[in-house]
């Protein structure tokens, strides 16, 4: 799993466990390319009842990561 | 409240409150990411392509000081003495204005009492320097401006 600092730092301070990166980026129930390429995965985390966004470069490195509550009004409408 | 930038993914994180625990985020523009705590108050900004929105090359916090703020910052005693002797103004003479005794006018030159309505003073000093110019003369209202701490002021503005 390759990281950018940011990463490491934005799930420790938001409480983003790896694990649930790797299963958001291996089993998306959603993906979107950015315009600068980059990769928006999106998952549901059952441990925080939040769905989870991780955002990926295109060579597969964990940019960041955030409890999306857009995503989750999103899929309600 | 703190800022965090990764030069390598271009991405910026300012905290805006430290202590409280995060919740979940909303995209409030693409690539601009809001993150809240359980009660829903804002708790940090996270900025992706951060350089194409501030000049990453010069990350610093400053304060912008508000008008008010910066007005009683900028009027300490040196400041006042100066005002008070360009007017042409002895102590006792700017105390009457003002309705404070001549001792607390001396305090705040000498920096030992705090000037406590900076903005009220400077009004004070503009009118009294507009009496000066114009011969006319002008009510100074003294009662507004107190020093704390202070019988006579006290007294005035009751």
């Amino acid at each position: 799993m390759r990281t950018t600092e940011y990463f490491e730092k934005k799930i420790r301070d938001r409480g983003i466990r790896r694990e649930w990166c790797q299963r958001t980026v291996d089993e998306p129930v959603a993906t979107e390319i950015q315009d600068d390429g980059r990769i928006r995965h999106w998952a549901y985390v059952e441990e925080a009842e939040h769905f989870l966004r991780v955002i990926t470069e295109p060579d597969g490195t964990f940019v960041n990561a955030f409890f999306d509550r857009t995503f989750e009004r999103r899929r309600t409408r | 409240m703190r800022y965090f930038y990764d030069r390598d993914s271009d991405s910026l994180y300012l905290t805006l409150a430290e202590r409280r625990k995060y919740e979940d985020s909303v995209e409030a523009a693409p690539g601009v990411v809001l993150d809240f705590d359980a009660a829903g108050r804002l708790i940090g900004i996270d900025l992706e392509h951060a350089s194409r929105i501030v000049d990453t090359g010069n990350l610093q916090l400053h304060e912008e000081t508000s008008r008010s703020a910066a007005s009683s910052a900028k009027l300490d005693g040196s400041r006042l003495k100066r005002e008070r002797e360009a007017i042409g103004l002895t102590q006792a003479q700017l105390g009457r204005e003002l309705s404070v005794s001549p001792n607390t006018i001396a305090r705040w030159e000498r920096g030992e009492l705090r000037i406590e309505h900076g903005r009220m003073l400077d009004l004070a000093l503009e009118a009294l320097r507009a009496r000066m110019a114009g011969g006319k003369p002008q009510r100074v209202a003294g009662h507004v401006v107190r020093a704390a701490g202070s019988r006579r002021s006290k007294k005035s503005s009751e």
